[in-house]
């Protein structure tokens, strides 16, 4: 049915540009955590767990991060995946 | 362990790496691709991580701490906006078969040949350095493996210089194999735009292969050489040298550190490598989602041990004794783990080797299509053009074109080489490609952008990178002098190249990656926005901006599985961009193609599809489209090209019923316009009626008058009686004619203004005695009876005393001649009134029709028309009665039935 | 025999001027004040000649000059048209009407006199 068909279209279209909007955000919220003024923040200096502060923040923010943009990607629908 | 087991590995890994590839050959003809997995287009984008990554970052750790980090972070960052960016990219390659950067960017400007040669130029000379890094990493990592791998030694220090023999220098062999390797894996087929599929495979090994190699590394680093992680960095903060380490220095530092992660966001989409595997070797677009996070988690996964190695190696040997880029291999070896450190020397050839094939098999691409052939097709004398086999030749070139690029790194490293550390080598790099990025991403989101700009943006940035970085590193090494790093170009202070204008305290590559892309921005747009865009420049800029509009969509022919005749198609595509140009496209497109039109009728989808690009460029896609369809034959026009369609006809839709709009508006005012026209022919034509009107009352009396006179005149014999008759009627006639001749002036200049007002508030009945007195003998005359009924103490109001009467006079004569002779009555009346003063004339004369009792105030209008005789007066006394009235504010009706007599009325308003 | 002539006009002084000038010249003359008057006086017995007012009550002159050149007996009654109109589409009007002749207001007293003569010659 055509009719159904575009209706499908204008989903996926819809979420296409959702996706979009949460991976701007992703890059955003990178972007907010690995340059100044936060990362001035933790170049204080001191320790976590044994670990310099800083190395420890990096590696967890960036870590994150990559969780947070697969999140965004794969915990589409599979229909999200056609292109 | 000895040089031929090392070799040995080395060659075996190699012909292991060959035999992958190969494989991927022969899977990719059979149709059963063995790169179609979004992990393997991740892991190929992996060559990122050179020797640099490998070797260099431990490196760079132990002078900066985390300063290594921004390389890995910027790509992450610039990932999640890969489905923005690279998608557009790879969208765009395919539709348009782009094989290189160069094409990319040539394409997008016009399709011009020198930018694509500009592009080519800096581009080979830009990666040179980054070249020359990977077969230094490789040939010290083999000497280090080689000659200092003996149980409980240390390695040194021995980088090959300048001083080495060529025939000893471990890097002049290692550049051979790797240019003979880079041969036989990039250019054993000649289509460029065919995806290398055995070489990604290869490369994805590879990235496998140096991953697991460093976390080996690693590990044993970590939980062998030291209790944990934890443990290295707890002794390391004993030590006040290597503490200083666990954070940034100063704002400097972390300006450096902003800078590089701004530089390796763009550098991760412009590197001609990186775009080889990206955007030309990606097989499905979708593949890039699964990337996007794949590949930052590759990159933290390789970094997890850079620090832990580094602080290791900082802890474990003297300073001075081992170059910290070789700590990775250093580190098993000086514990006796000879095979780790094999493993780990392998990881390291698979990096370097991995960036030097898809590096110069994407410049041997770019050299060979941009920069000679295009010079070769120009000199007549080699007649190239009219060759039937150019593929011999297309391979001979790209060969040597590797050849030449990999003996240009080994020249870099063998003469500036060990002045540097590989990273600082491999930033000068970086920084030359990100000079790509404002044409790259300005070409694809910007529609404005021209190629005089992009000429100009590419050589200002470039120019500033060779002044800042390229030329300060060959004079430091000897092979410039010096004094102009030092003091600046001829002596200008404001000119030395790591203080340009005065900006100091910055790192060098920080320094030259601010002026360079402040250069190549500014020129870029300012040009931009100064010079036009030429007919293929604006097709080509649309098609780029707007590939995914779904039209653009379509892109390729097989849109059009229909044909259509040639002449037909070019007759109209000429119609819209002119004949000479239209037939000038179509002569470039047989002649690329080597076809000839003229023999062939019948158009392919192939060229249906080129003349609806340049309708495109003129009218918009949906309607070339359609224009396309209306000469070509078959299936074609699909639901989104009606949306679109519709869409712009809508628009049309729009403009025309503004049209409508303005037309009904324009009707409206015709109209309005016709309406006054035909008041003012109404008021015309009253005029004329009323002067015809007015001419016949004149002329009535004249008449009477000029015939008695006449009579009198010529008949002298007439008796005394009829002499007189005569005389009274010309009298009598004459009067009437003066009065005729005061209403009208009365009542023009009533309706003009003009008439001399004196109003006063007075009495209404003592004006209505004085009309009755000078019209008693009128009455008596016809034996009419007056009756007067005035009340007493009706209140004074403000009026003009002589127009009253005038007014009254009018009635009351209107009254007499009305009335039936000698059986006449008529009775006046005045009242007060809620309103004012209210006065009526009432006559028991014939009466007035109700549809009358309007039309007698109107001028010379006289219903008298009941009546044998015809009434005297002019017909303008009640005209001028009310017209009198309305301007003391009052008015003036009249109540009738016909055949019992009428009355007029009047009111006039107290005073406010 | 002496001829008749017909005044109508709805001003009585101007019917007392053309009354005398008419007898004065030797004509048997008859009046009328209006357009009905004048119908009854012809249907009484054709007069030879017709001197005849437009702007009249009741009838005006066209519709009386049109209603005698419609009766075929009276097709021999001469008729002159008086008006004080002096525009040309009235002169025009009445001839069209089948007046014979058309005289404007005021006229000139010898001049009515000698058309009228003319007329009836």
């Amino acid at each position: 049915m055509p009719h159904r068909r575009t209706r499908q279209r204008a989903l996926r279209l819809v979420r296409q540009s959702s996706v979009t909007a949460r991976l701007v955000g992703v890059f955003l919220l990178g972007a907010f955590l690995f340059l100044p003024p936060l990362l001035r923040v933790f170049n204080a200096g001191g320790f976590l767990a044994g670990f310099p502060l800083l190395y420890v923040y990096l590696f967890l923010a960036w870590a994150g991060l990559v969780a947070v943009m697969a999140l965004a990607i794969e915990g589409d629908p599979p229909s999200g995946i056609d292109g | 362990m000895s040089g031929a087991v090392v070799i040995g590995v080395a060659f075996a890994y190699l012909c292991l790496l060959f035999a992958i590839a190969y494989w991927g050959d022969k899977r990719a003809d059979a149709r059963r691709s063995l790169i179609a997995h979004p992990a393997i287009y991740a892991l190929s984008i992996a060559v990122y991580c050179t020797s640099w990554t490998f070797y260099g970052s431990v490196g760079r750790a132990t002078q900066t701490g985390v300063g290594f980090l921004p390389i890995y972070l910027g790509p992450t960052l610039m990932a999640a906006l890969w489905w923005l960016v690279l998608r557009k990219m790879v969208r765009i390659s395919k539709t348009h078969r782009i094989t290189s950067i160069a094409d990319f960017v040539s394409s997008r400007y016009g399709k011009s040949t020198f930018l694509s040669g500009l592009v080519t130029v800096i581009a080979v000379i830009g990666i040179m350095p980054y070249i020359s890094l990977q077969l230094k990493a490789v040939s010290a990592s083999f000497t280090a493996l080689v000659e200092f791998a003996a149980p409980g030694s240390t390695p040194g220090l021995p980088l090959p210089g300048a001083d080495t023999p060529f025939h000893a220098d471990t890097a002049l062999y290692v550049a051979a194999i790797l240019a003979a390797f880079a041969i036989l894996f990039g250019t054993r087929h000649i289509d460029a735009s065919e995806h290398h599929e055995g070489m990604v495979a290869a490369i994805a090994f590879e990235s496998i292969v140096k991953l697991l190699a460093f976390l080996a590394v690693g590990l044993f680093v970590a939980f062998g050489l030291f209790a944990g992680p934890g443990d290295i960095f707890r002794q390391a903060a004993e030590r006040a040298d290597l503490a200083r380490l666990f954070t940034m220095p100063d704002a400097g530092a972390i300006g450096d550190f902003v800078a590089l992660t701004l530089l390796s966001m763009l550098v991760i989409l412009c590197l001609p490598r990186q775009f080889q595997v990206s955007v030309v070797e990606c097989v499905d677009e979708v593949h890039i989602k699964r990337a996007m996070w794949m590949f930052p988690l590759y990159l933290l996964l390789i970094n997890l041990f850079v620090l832990p190695i580094a602080f290791a190696g900082l802890l474990t040997f003297q300073p001075g004794t081992v170059h910290p880029d070789l700590f990775v291999l250093a580190l098993p070896l000086s514990q006796g783990h000879q095979f780790l450190a094999l493993f780990a020397f392998i990881g390291g050839l698979s990096a370097a080797t991995g960036m030097i094939i898809v590096e110069t098999v994407a410049l041997a691409t770019m050299v060979c299509n941009d920069l000679v052939m295009p010079v070769l097709l120009r000199i007549e004398g080699l007649n190239l053009a009219q060759r039937r086999d150019l593929s011999r030749l297309l391979l001979a070139i790209r060969r040597w074109t590797i050849v030449v690029v990999v003996l240009l790194g080994y020249l870099y490293v063998r003469l500036i080489g060990q002045s540097f550390a590989l990273v600082t080598i491999g930033l000068v790099s970086f920084a030359a490609a990100a000079q790509f990025a404002p044409v790259l991403l300005g070409g694809i989101f910007w529609r404005g952008a021209t190629r005089a700009g992009a000429v100009a943006g590419l050589m200002g940035g470039f120019g500033v990178w060779l002044y800042t970085l390229l030329l300060p590193s060959f004079a430091r090494s000897g092979w410039l002098p010096v004094g102009f790093v030092d003091h600046g170009l001829f002596g200008f202070a404001l000119l030395k190249p790591y203080a340009l204008f005065g900006l100091s305290g910055l790192d060098p590559i920080t320094h030259s990656l601010i002026w360079s892309l402040i250069a190549n921005l500014g020129f870029y747009i300012a040009v931009s926005l100064a010079s036009g865009q030429g007919a293929i420049e604006r097709i080509q800029a649309a098609l780029f901006v707007d590939v995914f509009r779904p039209s653009g969509e379509a892109g390729g022919g097989r849109f059009w599985r229909g044909t259509a005749p040639v002449a037909d198609l070019q007759e109209l595509v000429g119609r819209f961009v002119g004949e000479e140009a239209a037939a000038r496209a179509f002569a470039l497109y047989a002649a690329e193609r080597g076809l000839d039109l003229a023999l062939q009728g019948e158009a392919d989808a192939d060229l249906v599809n080129f003349a609806e690009r340049i309708l495109a460029g003129a009218i918009g896609a949906a309607s070339a489209r359609v224009m396309v369809a209306s000469v070509a034959k078959g299936e074609v026009v699909g639901l989104q090209e009606v949306m679109e369609i519709l869409d712009e006809a809508s628009q049309i839709l729009a403009y025309s019923q503004k049209l409508e709009m303005k037309s009904k508006e324009l009707e409206q005012a015709t109209a309005e316009l016709t309406a006054a026209n035909e008041r003012l022919k109404e008021l015309d034509r009253l005029k004329d009626d009323f002067v015809s009107t007015i001419t016949h009352e004149l002329r009535t009396p004249l008449t009477s008058i000029r015939s008695f006179s006449e009579i009198l005149h010529d008949n002298p014999e007439l008796d005394l009686g009829q002499r007189q008759e005569f005389l009274r009627i010309v009298i009598s006639e004459s009067e009437r004619l003066t009065r005729l001749i005061n209403q009208v002036l009365d009542l023009a200049k009533i309706e003009a203004g003009s008439l001399d007002w004196d109003i006063r508030t007075l009495d209404v009945a003592e004006a209505v005695r004085a009309a009755l007195t000078a019209t008693q003998r009128l009455a008596g005359d016809k034996g009419v009876t007056l009756t007067v009924d005035l009340e007493a103490g009706a209140p004074p109001v403000p009026a003009d005393r002589d127009r009253l009467i005038q007014v009254m006079v009018n009635l009351l004569s209107n009254a007499v001649k009305f009335a039936p002779p000698d059986k006449g009555r008529i009775a006046v009346t005045l009242a007060a009134t809620p309103e004012g003063v209210r006065v009526s004339v009432a006559d028991n004369g014939p009466g007035i029709p109700a549809d009358h009792h309007e039309a007698v105030f109107d001028k010379f209008r006289q219903v008298g028309d009941t009546l044998t005789e015809k009434p005297e007066g002019s017909g303008l006394g009640l005209a001028i009665s009310r017209t009198i009235l309305e301007h003391l504010g009052g008015r003036i009706w009249v109540e009738s039935r016909p055949g019992e007599g009428a009355t007029f009325n009047f009111v006039l308003p107290r005073a406010v | 025999m002496t001829r008749s002539v017909l005044v109508v006009d709805d001003e009585s002084n101007i019917v007392l001027s053309l009354e005398f000038l008419m007898k004065q010249a030797g004509f048997d003359v008859r009046v009328a004040r209006d357009g009905e008057a004048a119908l009854t006086e012809v249907a009484k017995s054709p007069p030879d000649l017709i001197l005849l007012d437009v702007m009249m009550p009741k009838r005006d002159g066209y519709d009386v000059c049109q209603t005698i050149r419609a009766n075929p007996d009276w097709k021999n009654v001469r008729i002159i048209m008086l008006t004080a109109k002096g525009r040309d589409i009235e002169r025009e009007k009445g001839l069209a009407m089948g007046a014979d002749d058309y005289i404007t207001k005021p006229f000139s007293t010898r001049e009515v006199v000698e058309r009228v003569k003319h007329y009836l010659a």
